[in-house]
């Protein structure tokens, strides 16, 4: 296929899904308007007062400040369970002391209810960076899982192939395992985000201080429905967002080298 | 140049596939492994490439002990990095052994001529044919200036047209390097080849040694018959 032939592929296959997403957000609104409309109950109200909610607290309200302490604690907690996910998966799926010592930890402690030590960290850690340390703690384990099996099953040709040059060990990381373990890490990384939208809700309506998660959380006090739902689609469209970046950056790494 | 096989010994679990192998393969030439699937010719050029370590043995250069490098090697399968350009598969070897960026871009360069894809450099393998990808497994082990080339069914899977520029390519190689080739193919290898070593036996032993070319072809029956069961 010729470049400008995948050029209006790529076009084609980018207005096709826009096209989806639209029709699909188009089915959800109408859904919500028609329950809203047929409930009648003030804690169902409908998408368009919704919005207004939204376009008020974003210009007059402190909906925006929120949105961006959930995103900062959200990010810090992305970039450290990244590093550590990254290099503790990277070190039990490739190395014969990570795969004795660390791979059993990594697996043995995946089922714990992290979420349940929130109060625990709050007197280890404190306020802000307990919030940051739940989200953290519970992210690492898809980046760190999907890292370390994606490591284990890198073809042994290319390993080969790094052996016969003459290479160490630190070349086969370099040159296969990371590249090759870039698209099962960031199925990781996408999964993560997913449920970090989920554990910062939990962590921010725990102590109040800032974020969507208690803005959502003293909104449902307040008796406040709109504010509630304003809340709860910021955070959602943060997620889909996060989501769908994540999505296409591995898309597009697949269909370039794969 | 000799490569030489000195009481080489090798086996996966419960299976000896070598048990004190000795035999030598005199370069400049083309040589070719045959023999029946599970003989061990893969293990074999592995066990030359230092990817493989024998349990006991050595393998020798001109009677010094073959160091990592010294032979290339391409796999049948995944011959090239997937997320490396042609030009920079084929300066891998040269960066992981340090050499200079002046000298890479060189030799780079030249070993893509040789092969006859320079207009591929920028290219990613996956746009590339599969003799396409052949040529370039084989630019990086000229860059790389090894001076054994092992491959591991290099034809399979390329068209007939691919297959004999293939042939040819490997056979100007051959002029200045050892070559050696497994194939399952026999009538290839017998017409191909300049050298044929036959693998047969459990544990293997190069059983038979002939010379390729037009007048090998009345060997095929008797081949055929010999070591393949029929």
């Amino acid at each position: 296929m010729g470049s400008a032939e995948k050029d209006n592929g790529n076009i084609l296959w980018g207005l096709k899904l826009l096209a989806y997403v639209a029709l699909s957000l188009a089915a959800f609104t109408a859904t919500w308007h028609a329950a809203s409309w047929a409930s009648g109950k003030p804690y169902l109200p409908g998408p368009a007062s919704v919005a207004l909610k939204i376009y008020a607290e974003a210009f007059q309200g402190n909906l925006i400040e929120n949105t961006v302490i959930t995103l900062k604690r959200v990010l810090t907690a992305l970039a450290i369970a990244t590093v550590l996910g990254f290099s503790t998966g990277l070190a039990a799926g490739k190395t014969s002391l990570g795969s004795r010592g660390l791979r059993p930890f990594i697996l043995a402690t995946y089922p714990i209810p992290h979420a349940t030590l929130i109060p625990i960290l709050l007197w280890i850690l404190g306020v802000e960076w307990s919030k940051i340390g739940v989200i953290a703690m519970i992210i690492y384990y898809p980046i760190a899982v999907s890292t370390m099996e994606w490591s284990m099953r890198t073809p042994r040709d290319y390993e080969d192939l790094i052996d016969s040059m003459g290479g160490t060990l630190t070349h086969k990381i370099l040159y296969v395992t990371i590249p090759y373990i870039i698209p099962g890490f960031l199925t990781g990384l996408r999964m993560a985000v997913s449920v970090a939208y989920a554990i910062v809700f939990l962590a921010e309506s725990f102590v109040l201080t800032g974020g969507l998660g208690a803005y959502i959380e003293e909104s449902w006090h307040r008796l406040d429905y709109e504010g509630v739902y304003s809340g709860v689609v910021t955070l959602s469209t943060l997620g889909v967002m996060s989501y769908t970046i994540l999505w296409l950056l591995e898309k597009a790494y697949r269909s370039r080298f794969m | 140049m000799e490569l030489e096989l000195d009481g080489v010994s090798f086996g996966y679990k419960d299976t000896i596939l070598f048990n004190g192998l000795n035999y030598t393969f005199k370069g400049p030439s083309l040589n070719v492994l045959l023999g029946p699937n599970g003989v061990g010719k893969t293990t074999l050029i592995k066990i030359i490439a230092g990817i493989l370590k024998p349990y006991s043995g050595r393998v020798l250069l001109d009677g010094k002990p073959l160091v990592k490098g010294s032979a290339a090697y391409v796999p049948q399968d995944n011959e090239l990095l997937p997320w490396l350009t042609v030009w920079s598969n084929v300066e891998l070897p040269l960066r992981i052994t340090g050499v200079n960026g002046d000298e890479r871009r060189f030799r780079v360069l030249e070993a893509l001529k040789s092969v006859g894809v320079p207009d591929k450099a920028r290219a990613y393998p996956k746009h590339l044919s599969g003799g396409e990808r052949k040529r370039v497994a084989i630019a990086r082990a000229l860059a790389s200036n090894a001076s054994i080339l092992l491959l591991d069914e290099p034809a399979a899977n390329i068209d007939p047209g691919g297959r004999r520029s293939l042939w040819r390519i490997l056979r100007d190689i051959a002029g200045g390097k050892l070559v050696i080739v497994v194939t399952h193919d026999i009538g290839e290898a017998l017409m191909e080849g300049e050298h044929i070593h036959v693998m047969a036996g459990r544990p293997a032993r190069i059983a038979e040694t002939l010379r390729g070319g037009e007048g090998a072809w009345g060997q095929l029956k008797r081949i055929m018959e010999t070591y393949y069961g029929g």
